[in-house]
């Protein structure tokens, strides 16, 4: 907690020197809102039915997704584990962050977690009140649907934090992952329910995307925000997340164990 | 002529240095391949999930859309295989290794362009080719002779069109050193257009997207045409290789300009 302090006070002096980066950042996810909303809308104009929802419920959903991306996206912030070890590794200057007394996985952590703090304040905020007062993005339906996404919102960075931080892993073995990390974001893409909710997927894909942990990345909190998902919904949403940030931190924690004593051997 | 030969051969020499160096890393040239084609992926599996559920997209049937989309990879591969290195300048100019560029004495443009070759695109140039086809077949078109000929203007066109805008985005670097940013607001732009027909985005999206970046001459004009959509008058998609030289005559001027306004970030 203490680190995520520190981290949080370092990445507060930092991100007021980039004001232009911010007005491009909101304008630009401005444009794909837009952009998906004029989609959804072409696509219900057809056949209402086969969406499955009301209009304004799936523009939501597609623009919040959109929102949320600002940060969620694997190239979208240098702080992300993959892109920040990539980094390192390649410059060598990975040797300063062992030397740290904190361990690399939580020191990454509070890093990137911090940077995506201040994401969510400073980029995803004012797009998605943009988005509330001028293209139709509705509130949710109650406060505790709104408490309920904020917290799987959490919880959908911890499992992508984990995620990434696995893909960083691969960068020691690898030292290059510009190339995995493109094929990463195309199987994010398609998996998470960014582009497509998973409910519009064929039922063999449905069942597959089902087990995995990549929708609850963007479909889960979507779903809350929405109020699609009821109260036991909810509960039980939340609880996979929850499992599923617990169970991959500890797989990168075991990957990064491996490394760390690969690493040791290669030395100086 | 002598000037035009003479570059020609420096560029050729230019790209068979480049090759040699990108034939050094094997196993990243085919992870690379196999990665681009999982990114273009995202979008096949988004496309064939709408048009599997929908059909359709307003009055733009599933084989339309992969025409669409096609065209789009078939043009953009032109400047990814053969220009990537010029929406590098910023890149270059905040590295200091552009300076090189302008002691040496062949033009720098030829320099940039010849400074590398993305084989990545190829993976783009391919899917184009083979998606093409794919939606003719799929809507029961035929093309005769005048409808190919034309295809080959369009994607020539949407070629130089693609690579003059990214070129004069990155000429933003000379006045204000800010032209990823401005890239990345145009990445948003072409997102949009590449995948959807432009009509659907309502008439402001359309003005710019024709008139201030067309980018809607890489692939939705063309299809408009060649599959005779209603969406857009014959004429204005007859006007791509029009649209075309005036921006590669806009661009030779502003690099020029850029050029001679260029200072060294020193260092």
């Amino acid at each position: 907690m203490k680190i995520f302090l520190a981290s949080l006070r370092m990445e507060k002096r930092s991100t007021g020197i980039y004001r232009v980066d911010f007005l491009l950042k909101v304008m630009y996810s401005i444009i794909a809102m837009y952009g998906v909303r004029s989609l959804w809308a072409a696509l219900y104009a057809q056949d209402p039915s086969i969406v499955g929802r009301p209009l304004s419920s799936m523009i939501t959903y597609a623009m919040l997704a959109v929102a949320l991306d600002i940060i969620f996206y694997p190239s979208a912030m240098s702080t992300a584990p993959q892109n920040y070890i990539s980094q390192q590794v390649r410059s060598g200057r990975i040797d300063t962050d062992l030397l740290r007394p904190v361990d690399l996985q939580r020191q990454l952590l509070a890093r990137n977690g911090s940077a995506a703090l201040f994401g969510a304040l400073w980029l995803v905020m004012p797009a998605w009140a943009l988005g509330v007062l001028l293209m139709g993005l509705e509130l949710p339906p109650t406060l505790l649907h709104g408490t309920a996404f904020l917290v799987s919102g959490v919880l959908s960075f911890l499992i992508l934090f984990s995620l990434n931080f696995m893909l960083g892993m691969v960068c020691f073995a690898t030292t290059e992952i510009r190339q995995i990390t493109m094929a990463y974001s195309g199987i994010l893409t398609i998996l998470s329910g960014k582009l497509i909710p998973n409910w519009l997927y064929p039922e063999w894909m449905q069942a597959v995307i089902e087990i995995l942990p990549f929708r609850c990345v963007f479909e889960t909190p979507l779903n809350i925000y929405t109020g699609a998902a009821s109260r036991v919904d909810i509960a039980y949403s939340l609880l996979l997340q929850a499992a599923w940030a617990a169970v991959l931190f500890l797989l990168g924690k075991i990957m990064w164990l491996g490394v760390h004593k690969h690493l040791a051997v290669q030395g100086g | 002529m002598q000037e035009i030969k003479s570059g020609l051969k420096m560029y050729g020499a230019l790209l068979k240095m480049t090759l040699r160096g990108i034939l050094q890393y094997r196993v990243d040239f085919w992870m690379s391949l196999v990665s681009v084609c999982l990114l273009n992926g995202a979008n096949i599996v988004q496309l064939s999930v709408i048009s599997w559920r929908f059909h359709a997209l307003g009055s733009w049937q599933v084989g339309d859309l992969l025409v669409l989309y096609g065209l789009f990879l078939i043009s953009w591969s032109i400047f990814s295989v053969f220009f990537f290195k010029l929406s590098k300048i910023e890149d270059e100019i905040v590295s200091g290794s552009f300076d090189a560029y302008l002691l040496r004495p062949v033009r720098p443009f030829l320099q940039l362009v010849g400074g590398d070759i993305k084989y990545t695109g190829l993976c783009d140039t391919l899917l184009g080719v083979v998606l093409v086809p794919m939606g003719l077949a799929m809507n029961g078109t035929h093309w005769g002779l005048w409808q190919i000929l034309w295809f080959v203007v369009f994607v020539l066109s949407g070629g130089v069109i693609a690579v003059c805008i990214k070129f004069l985005i990155s000429c933003a670097t000379f006045w204000t050193t800010k032209a990823n940013a401005l890239n990345q607001v145009f990445i948003q732009i072409y997102l949009l257009t590449q995948k959807y027909p432009v009509t659907i985005f309502g008439p402001a999206f359309r003005v710019l997207v024709t008139g201030l970046v067309p980018v809607a001459y890489l692939n939705f004009y063309p299809a408009v045409f060649l599959l005779g959509k209603s969406d857009a008058p014959f004429w204005m998609c007859t006007l791509s290789p029009v649209v075309a030289l005036v921006l590669a005559g806009i661009s030779a001027l502003v690099w020029r300009r850029g050029l001679r306004r260029y200072n060294s970030c020193g260092g």
